[in-house]
């Protein structure tokens, strides 16, 4: 059977509480957006329900902790076919009473986990890259173009180290923005069209001369460099900015 | 008068040598201000150089009375531009760097001037700008000056993340004959008061809770390596007794770089290789994390780490008995002695072979570095090396590297001499070949990940 559920990851969460509950041995679970062409097998359309998703995430945090987080963030990608995968390692994880993330043998576990590191990691890089600009007195924005969805997992973090400020941070790529104040955060959708940031304060000028003179001349390592900021995320990187991307040097 | 611009430049220029810039192990917070600190630290940019930048690294000052040799900030350089930042203006510039996400907070170190405890004072000044003005609870690592008031340390342990005391270089011969005004015993003093404070203040908190915490991120030190004929063993002999003496969080190693002449150093055309500096590294990382001793890795008979070989793989083909381990039966400590298999993947191998048994195949997935562990390993009894254990080309084999020669971290003609009987019959793209293949280790050693 096919179970249809809404998109959220409350959803998903519902579908494998009932395929569990069914004992169905054949599903498969898609988000709306996706099921279109599936239109051979039988369909279920869940009802997603916060209880039942609650209860299955209790169970995977008994497997291990952090188990319904690392879930999350592989969901997080949106990829297709990620909702069978998260499936597969759960049935496995129950099976044998273990937290499924170590059961990287298995090929649909490996393939899982290596989703979560790329999202996981693409999270972290934001808590590195983002730059924001001052607007008004303790009122900041930046610009992100991250590959993934990866705003939920950043908020907290930035909410939590300014508390005292309004701050909004865009992701140009998903068109969705995270709104924050003392009050709390969230995200919401926004326009394809948005103005640029202004990148030519002060502070944005000390702080390129600044990234300029720390290198170690006599070091230079352009590749290394590229290695742990690669050029697709260096359009809103301040430090980078009005620099020629730095073509390879030969020798 | 400098402009805060001007100033940024000569202090961060002359900031730039220190290697730390970790900014993990503290997880300060607060509600009425902003910052916090991250426990496993951000890094938030990379330089030129592929080092990290973490920490807004600065000096208080440059201009020091000292003359140490090899440093670019002795008195009697006369090249050096001097400058020496008003506490608001460095506070300032480190809260509104924060601000912007560009940092993760500040490196504050400093020339000597006028008198240590002078120098001190205009950085416990700076921090307390930024913890009771502005209300800012990001990382701060405070570099202490030698030969200062003790109580000056109390006062800017409570301030600071982090404290740390260079021991320069790596005994006490070598540090009379380049930094003649500094005594080990001086270097060694406040390491011991900051130590005892900390416990002090432990203790206090279980008292009273509200008590504020001295340096939650412990203290470290770090030494120039290469400018002085010191061994590596008297090295890691070193740093082992600051791990065990001082509950050192990290013992840093930063290769020498040529920045003045002195009879007594190398000459500008021989900078240490970072390839020595990223060894050491390597047995640092054995006698924390895989419970290696310091003589386990070098001993009297070769005291210096293999250039063309990580620690781990020298130390295995020097124990060819232990091998090849099996991954279904060899425990913990065992599995850790392979090379190409970490902790991380070790506790994966444990916990992955609780429902089955592995097979080789299964060992890539858990992430072993196949490249280095088949040599050491069987799966099910299976040996799965391309050459035995005991091979005569096995450390051939582990040498074969894919050809990467394009870029050079660092080329033979670097090579300090005692090297380079190491290097006869190896040719060059091989050793660089090598450095490549360490980078990202590197660098993720720096940034402490």
């Amino acid at each position: 059977m096919l179970y249809i559920y809404d998109g959220s990851f409350d959803g998903v969460m519902t579908a494998v509480f009932e395929i569990f509950d069914f004992k169905d041995k054949s599903a498969m679970i898609q988000p709306e957006t996706q099921s279109e062409n599936m239109s051979f097998y039988e369909r279920h359309r869940v009802i997603t329900d916060f209880r039942r998703s609650f209860r299955v995430q209790a169970g995977l945090e008994k497997l291990g902790k952090g188990v319904p987080e690392r879930m999350y963030t592989a969901w997080l990608s949106h990829s297709e076919g990620i909702e069978d995968l998260m499936l597969a390692a759960i049935r496995l994880g129950f099976k044998y009473r273990v937290n499924p993330f170590t059961l990287l043998q298995d090929e649909r576990v490996h393939a899982l986990d290596g989703i979560a590191k790329k999202v996981g990691s693409e999270a972290h890089r934001m808590l590195q890259f983002v730059r924001f600009v001052k607007l008004g007195d303790e009122l900041y924005a930046a610009d992100i173009k991250p590959e993934y969805d990866v705003l939920p997992m950043i908020g907290n973090h930035f909410h939590k180290r300014f508390p005292q400020s309004r701050f909004m941070i865009r992701d140009l790529t998903h068109l969705r923005a995270i709104i924050s104040s003392p009050h709390g955060w969230e995200i919401t959708s926004i326009q394809s069209a948005q103005p640029p940031l202004p990148q030519n304060g002060e502070y944005e000028r000390m702080w390129k001369k600044y990234f300029e003179i720390i290198a170690i001349e006599q070091r230079r390592n352009l590749k290394l460099q590229q290695q742990f900021v690669p050029k697709k995320y260096r359009s809103f990187l301040t430090e980078f900015l009005g620099e020629d991307l730095p073509t390879k040097r030969k020798g | 008068m400098l402009t805060v611009e001007q100033k940024l430049i000569i202090l961060g220029n002359a900031a730039k040598y220190d290697a730390s810039c970790s900014s993990s192990g503290s997880g300060r917070a607060g509600k009425d201000g902003f910052g916090n600190g991250h426990m496993a630290g951000i890094c938030h940019t990379w330089a030129a150089d592929g080092r990290c930048i973490s920490l807004l690294k600065v000096l208080m000052s440059n201009a020091c009375i000292y003359d140490c040799a090899y440093c670019i900030n002795r008195c009697s350089n006369s090249e050096t531009p001097r400058a020496t930042f008003r506490p608001e203006e460095l506070a300032q510039l480190t809260a509104e760097f924060y601000k912007r996400n560009y940092i993760e907070g500040l490196f504050l170190s400093s020339g000597v001037v006028k008198t240590p405890d002078y120098t001190m004072e205009l950085m416990i000044k700076t921090l307390q700008i930024l913890r009771y003005e502005y209300r800012f609870y990001g990382y701060i690592h405070v570099k202490v000056i030698p030969g200062a008031d003790p109580r000056l340390v109390d006062v800017i342990g409570m301030l600071a993340d982090r404290l740390s005391v260079n021991i320069e270089l790596p005994s006490n011969n070598s540090l009379k004959l380049l930094a003649p005004q500094k005594e080990r015993a001086g270097i060694i003093a406040p390491m011991e008061h900051i130590k005892l404070a900390k416990k002090q203040n432990l203790e206090d908190r279980k008292k009273y809770r509200s008590s504020p915490l001295f340096a939650p991120a412990g203290q470290t030190t770090q030494m120039i390596v290469g400018a002085t004929p010191d061994t590596d063993l008297s090295i890691l002999r070193l740093s082992k007794g600051m791990y065990r003496k001082f509950d050192m969080k990290r013992v840093y190693f930063s290769a020498y770089m040529p920045v003045g002449k002195h009879p007594a150093l190398p000459s500008a055309e021989k900078p240490t290789p970072l390839l020595r500096e990223h060894r050491l590294y390597q047995a640092d990382w054995l006698m924390r994390f895989y419970r290696f001793d310091a003589e386990e890795i070098v001993d009297e008979k070769s005291p210096n780490l293999d250039i063309e070989l990580d620690p781990k793989c020298s130390w295995a083909l020097r124990h060819l008995e232990m091998f090849p381990v099996e991954v279904n039966t060899a425990d913990y400590e065992l599995l850790l002695r392979v090379p190409g298999v970490g902790v991380k993947s070790a506790q994966r191998i444990l916990a992955a072979r609780k429902t089955r048994r592995l097979e080789a195949e299964d060992l890539r997935k858990l992430g072993v570095v196949m490249k280095r562990a088949q040599y050491f390993l069987t799966a099910k009894g299976r040996f799965v090396g391309k050459v035995k254990t005991d091979s005569p080309y096995l450390r051939q084999s582990l040498l074969e590297r894919r050809p990467m020669g394009q870029l050079s971290l660092f080329d033979g003609s670097a090579l300090p001499d005692m090297y380079a009987k190491g290097y006869e019959g190896l040719h060059i793209s091989d050793s660089t070949a090598a450095v490549m293949n360490m980078l990202p280790a590197i660098s993720a050693i720096k940034t402490e990940i």
